[in-house]
């Protein structure tokens, strides 16, 4: 199966990542974890919700920022919409459920290359989804299993894979006056809704620059 | 539960901005959203390992190894082992 096929490199690191989280979120959501893999399928809102439950942060501020991170779905949303007309409603409701920053980049690809298919789309959302949600279980199995002070250094892994997607997404000069703008702001800001309004302040500069730069 | 209700408006709020522009007809202008990624992460880095402990020499080991090599997971371990064996050897 075509899909199959397409779908496995995201199956791996998916696996792989949610492993991680499980182990990390055991601690904190016991086996809500899974539930939170099952419901919200979003790699970086779910390690970014862990961090802000780990600090305590308020409910309604986590779900705040959560909209903020996967606001960037509605840009893929948008841009898949168009292979979509015509389509049943309740078939759109379902595919756009599995959208994420990987199955957007294989299904938009394909349906580039080739005729759209909405099967494709749905079958590939699938294995992705299978993956993350029996990974997320996995890693609480393994968070159990962890000596004490192993466990006490796992939370830092978040501080390294949030390193990490920033390195990734800084892609132009705008990209790094934005980062270093929200980072700054975000150090000497009191801590709650440091995150969101350091962010929003860091989107701004970077707009801003962008336009400079021209 | 406190935890039930992060998990459910989690839920709705992602959704919502998967499945509007596909059953409505919505586009989005993206001038200013394409930077996200960079600022949210940068915000939630920064307060974390500016306290110039076995942090901030972790963040920094990450921060080159993240710059060679893309992999999540690398970065993950390498954060982990090094902060592990950091506070094992008590320097700070």
């Amino acid at each position: 199966m075509r899909s199959f096929k397409d779908s496995l490199p995201i199956v791996v690191s998916y696996f792989s990542i949610s492993t991680a989280f499980g182990m990390i979120a055991k601690d904190y959501l016991g086996f809500q974890a899974i539930l939170m893999s099952a419901l919200v399928f979003a790699g970086a809102a779910q390690f970014i919700a862990l961090q802000m439950i780990a600090n305590k942060n308020p409910s309604a501020l986590i779900v705040l920022t959560t909209f903020l991170v996967n606001s960037r779905h509605l840009l893929m949303s948008s841009y898949l919409a168009r292979f979509y007309r015509g389509i049943s409603r309740k078939i759109r409701a379902i595919v756009s459920f599995g959208i994420t920053d990987e199955t957007f980049a294989v299904a938009s690809k394909r349906f580039l290359e080739n005729e759209a298919d909405y099967k494709y789309n749905l079958q590939l959302n699938f294995f992705s989804y299978l993956a993350w949600v029996s990974g997320t279980a996995l890693g609480i199995f393994f968070g159990t299993i962890l000596p004490e002070d192993v466990s006490r250094v796992l939370p830092f892994g978040l501080t390294a894979l949030f390193i990490s997607i920033l390195v990734s997404s800084v892609r132009q000069k705008s990209d790094l006056i934005a980062a270093l703008t929200a980072g700054v702001f975000a150090v000497f800001l009191p801590s709650g809704w440091n995150i969101v309004v350091a962010s929003l302040v860091g989107c701004f500069a970077g707009g801003v620059a962008e336009r400079w730069m021209r | 539960m406190d935890a039930l209700i992060v998990i459910l408006g989690m839920f709705a709020v992602t959704y919502f901005s998967r499945a509007l522009p596909m059953l409505k007809d919505f586009k989005l202008e993206n001038r200013y959203i394409k930077y996200i990624p960079p600022s949210i992460f940068a915000a939630l880095v920064f307060p974390d390992v500016m306290k110039f402990d076995e942090k901030t020499i972790t963040a920094l080991i990450v921060l080159l190894i993240s710059i060679k090599n893309r992999n999540l997971l690398l970065a993950m371990l390498v954060g982990v082992i090094s902060l592990y064996l950091l506070q094992k050897a008590e320097i700070f």
